[in-house]
């Protein structure tokens, strides 16, 4: 009997310690990080929120896959006996996560601010190339790849402007750059042209000098300025009279020959002096072109190959009136408006000197 | 009695004990759904809070499966919502991306009127050589409005509408621009003419 009350109290004393111990395991055992998970979900959330996804991929690949992993070893841990549990690589991939979520906002966030700010700046870059564009080149007769080049930039600028005004910053970065390699292009080639062409303004600057000159005994002389599109009249060395004129289609250059529309440029004379009848143009006044040099430069062009055997120099460049239009579009004569012509067939009579030269202002001046 | 108890028991830890697996496809498979229809593109904020619910669920979930006593009662409530969540982010999705379709739309429409009247003012414009001299270069600029709505029809055929309203919106931006100066070398040359 008294052996049997004391394994009684034995028995009791150990279902006390088991259950002791077991209540002890249960208060102590592992606890899944659950507060910790909360806050890299969170700092996920964010980085998404700031377009991490999209700015700065890699960085938030990678915290999205250690949130994952995070998940996984939670859920492996959850197969194991909950006594033993172990939650070091949940916590483990939980900081990567925090950390790489935290770095991927901020990477987005400063992408996004540099982005925003590239974008634009470089938009206003290329909107003032595009208008330097329309400033300086837009009327003049350039070969059609450049104005496709230059038209085509524009579009892509718009679009680029349009794409950063939706904040889709990474596609107006891509239309941006399309925009400036064919602004650039246009421009660069548009530039050359010009200054070729401006190769011959030491001449036109003494052409001008011979012009003011030959005024100077009060005769009257036409300066025809292509670039400017005037036409001014001197006398005693002083402008009396300026028209806006209109040119050949191809006026940039000299003319070379017969249906090249182009304006020629060199010192000519008034020859003849038409109205009614006698023009179609309401009022001419004929010119004698081609003169001696063009003659000249026209024989050694075909004798070194520039121009055909058959070639023909052409002739009938007049100044003359229907002009007005806005646009050049004569086949190479110089057009006034109907009351200017009235005026200048007024002033100027046979005989008159016309120098016509490519600009009067260096290349350095209109391209500033 | 007792084994009424033990049934009862194993009834209530049956129902609720199990993982709800179907119910966390068909969130899933609902979310897919939303991404799918361009959610991400579309309402990407609303996108993001489904995906970031989604996650807040899946942490439940393994929160219920480290426990003795697993109930996923809370857990199915939760996926209704993240399932009613992404059913509403498909919708709005849906309705935005019709609402862009329609903008587009709206521009292409506008941008092919644009098209026609500049064809139409070029068709009154001046003939012959001032004509010619006039527009061979608006002539090209419309021409190159033509090939934009055609890069923009093809966008919206691959339902990249976001893409295609910006190049709408250029398109037209530019084709008003003709627009304008067309009617202004018309008009001058009109003027001209009276004299």
């Amino acid at each position: 009997m008294r052996r049997l009350k004391r394994g009684v109290v034995w028995g009791f004393w150990l279902i006390v310690f088991i259950a002791v111990v077991t209540v002890f395991a249960i208060y102590k055992r592992p606890q899944p990080p659950v507060a910790e998970l909360k806050v890299a979900r969170e700092a996920l959330h964010e980085a998404q929120k700031a377009n991490a996804d999209r700015y700065a991929r890699e960085a938030y690949s990678s915290a999205s896959n250690a949130y994952d992993s995070a998940m996984r070893y939670w859920a492996i841990e959850n197969e194991r006996f909950f006594l033993f549990r172990n939650y070091s690589k949940v916590d483990f991939w939980i900081a990567q996560a925090i950390e790489n979520s935290l770095k991927a906002g901020e990477l987005s966030g400063q992408r996004v601010a540099l982005s925003d700010n590239k974008l634009k700046e470089g938009l206003a870059k290329l909107e003032r190339q595009a208008n330097l564009y329309e400033c300086h080149y837009k009327h003049m007769p350039l070969p059609a790849s450049v104005i496709k080049a230059h038209n085509k930039g524009v579009l892509k600028l718009s679009e680029a402007k349009f794409s950063w005004q939706n904040k889709r910053f990474d596609e107006a970065e891509g239309h941006l750059a399309q925009a400036e390699s064919l602004l650039n292009s246009s421009n660069v080639k548009a530039e050359k042209i010009v200054r070729e062409w401006f190769g011959a303004h030491g001449n036109w600057q003494k052409q001008v000098q011979q012009a003011i000159q030959m005024s100077k005994g009060g005769k009257k002389v036409i300066l025809v300025d292509k670039l400017a599109h005037t036409s001014k009249v001197y006398q005693s060395g002083k402008v009396i009279r300026s028209f806006d004129v209109e040119l050949g289609m191809n006026w940039m250059g000299d003319k070379q020959h017969k249906g090249d529309k182009a304006t020629p440029e060199g010192i000519y004379r008034i020859t003849q002096k038409k109205d009614g009848a006698r023009t179609k143009f309401y009022r001419a006044m004929l010119l004698n072109y081609p003169n001696d040099d063009d003659r000249a430069r026209f024989a050694a062009a075909k004798r070194n190959g520039s121009l055909p055997v058959r070639a023909d120099i052409g002739g009938l460049i007049e100044i003359h009136g229907l002009g007005g239009k806005g646009v050049d579009w004569t086949d190479g004569c110089i057009a006034l408006s109907n009351d200017d012509i009235d005026v200048l067939y007024r002033i100027v009579g046979v005989g008159t000197p016309v120098i016509i030269v490519g600009s009067v202002r260096s290349v350095d001046e209109i391209l500033r | 009695m007792i084994a009424l108890t033990a049934v009862s028991i194993a009834v209530l830890f049956s129902s609720c004990g199990k993982i709800p697996q179907a119910e966390i496809d068909a969130a899933n498979a609902a979310i897919e759904a939303a991404n799918t229809a361009g959610a991400s593109v579309y309402v990407a904020e609303d996108f993001a809070a489904l995906q970031d619910s989604m996650r807040a669920v899946n942490e439940n979930v393994e929160a219920q499966n480290g426990k003795l006593f697993k109930n996923f009662d809370a857990v199915k409530a939760q996926l209704a919502v993240v399932s009613q969540m992404a059913a509403d982010t498909k919708a709005k999705t849906e309705t935005r991306k019709e609402e862009v379709k329609q903008e587009v739309a709206a521009l292409q429409a506008e941008v092919a009127t644009l098209v026609a009247s500049n064809n139409e003012l070029i068709a009154q414009a001046p003939k012959g050589k001032e004509g010619a001299a006039a527009l061979e270069a608006i002539k090209g600029d419309n021409g190159l409005i033509e090939t934009s709505l055609t890069e923009v029809s093809d966008l919206v055929a691959a339902e990249n509408f976001m893409a295609a309203l910006d190049k709408a919106k250029a398109a037209k931006e530019k084709g008003d621009a003709i627009n304008a100066e067309l009617s202004e070398v018309i008009a001058k040359y009109a003027k001209n003419k009276k004299r």
